[in-house]
């Protein structure tokens, strides 16, 4: 996987996180999505290992620092064109 | 407490200059409909929750929120970072451009800069809950309005996104409503059916997933 | 009261919310609970805002 499909992976698995998160706090007893949830966030655990040790720290004061200078300041931040890629709905 | 992730929670990539769009989205940043309203509005009304599904609701789409705004800023940041003084001057940027350059500013499209009195804390979780449903809702017209006021792919799928967010948490904040209704109801009597998830009966739903 | 979704064509198999809401007074509003029938692909659910297809409403 090139940095851009790290990205983009890992983008749609927090997404899907995200919503089926949203779902469980007010269906928690919901154990079929349950399971969904927990394999999309076991993908995306591995992935961000991946992203964090190719692309850069994910987290502030919880990524560790790989290198001999700071990489959590390093550029490109999240509203910089280039720390962004184009989505297509086609692949999958 | 809450964690920063250095990445977007969608990408945005606009290669299209238009200071005029930007001086239009920054109401959903700081505007009366806007995300830090909706994230302020969450995050200040959890305290009063009483249910666990309420609060968690109101703790997860307030820190979504945020998330949106980050992507509000995103997306008018790339619209004017390259604008020179001809562009700001023909697309009415001037004013904006005045108090602000192109840094950006919580304010409405019309100017108005953010203030606390867009939203409400009542401290009673049904009326906090009503708010909240009537405020996606309003955040919902703002994008449509927004949508219509572009044809840059780059800037309307990220605007359509947000617009479904909307629609979603509305639905979520739906079923806090039942679920808080249930509880303040309970203490007196019990007359709503539990629903089926409750009682283990996913049948109805078992083939199709 | 009974609320069906047209838009499942009476296929009972996928009611995409719960069947019977019970409006049990006035002046309150009732929300039906969202029953999870399928769900979009990954990249799909990313570009369209919602894993669900239920939830799905576009404008344009």
């Amino acid at each position: 996987m090139n940095k851009e499909q790290i990205m983009k992976r890992l983008a749609v698995l927090d997404f899907i996180a995200v919503d089926l998160q949203l779902y469980l706090d007010t269906h928690p007893e919901d154990m079929e999505a349950i399971d969904k949830y927990n394999s999309v966030i076991k993908e995306a655990d591995m992935l961000r290992m991946k992203y964090e040790e190719i692309i850069g720290p994910l987290y502030s004061f919880r990524s560790s620092n790989n290198g001999d200078t700071f990489k959590w300041i390093d550029d490109p931040w999240p509203w910089q064109p280039s720390a962004n890629f184009e989505i297509n709905e086609e692949e999958n | 407490m809450w964690i920063y992730e250095k990445k977007l929670e969608f990408p945005i990539k606009i290669k299209k200059t238009d200071p005029a769009l930007a001086k239009v989205i920054i109401s959903q940043f700081g505007g009366p409909d806007g995300e830090l309203a909706a994230s302020l509005r969450y995050i200040s009304q959890r305290f009063a929750a009483v249910t666990p599904e309420s609060k968690a609701t109101l703790s997860d789409i307030g820190t979504e929120e945020l998330a949106h705004l980050e992507m509000i800023g995103t997306m008018c940041r790339q619209l004017t970072a390259d604008a020179n003084i001809d562009e700001i001057k023909k697309a009415g940027f001037d004013a904006y451009y005045v108090d602000h350059g192109l840094g950006v500013y919580p304010a409405s499209a019309s100017g108005v800069p953010f203030t606390a009195a867009y939203l409400q804390s009542k401290g009673d979780p049904i009326t906090d809950l009503y708010e909240d449903m009537a405020a996606e809702q309003k955040a919902r017209s703002t994008y449509e309005y927004l949508m219509n006021l572009t044809d840059d792919p780059d800037v309307l799928e990220p605007l359509r996104f947000l617009r479904e967010r909307e629609i979603v948490h509305f639905q979520r904040f739906g079923e806090a409503l039942q679920n808080v209704k249930a509880y303040m109801d309970s203490k007196r009597q019990f007359v709503i059916d539990k629903p089926d998830y409750m009682n283990g009966n996913k049948s109805k739903c078992m083939k199709c997933r | 009261m009974r609320i069906m979704n047209t838009e499942t064509n009476n296929d009972m198999s996928c009611m995409p919310f719960e069947e019977y809401i019970k409006v049990k007074e006035l002046a309150f509003a009732y929300v039906p609970l969202q029953k999870i029938c399928s769900y979009f692909e990954p990249t799909e659910s990313l570009v369209k805002g919602t894993v669900f297809p239920s939830l799905y409403k576009p404008y344009k």
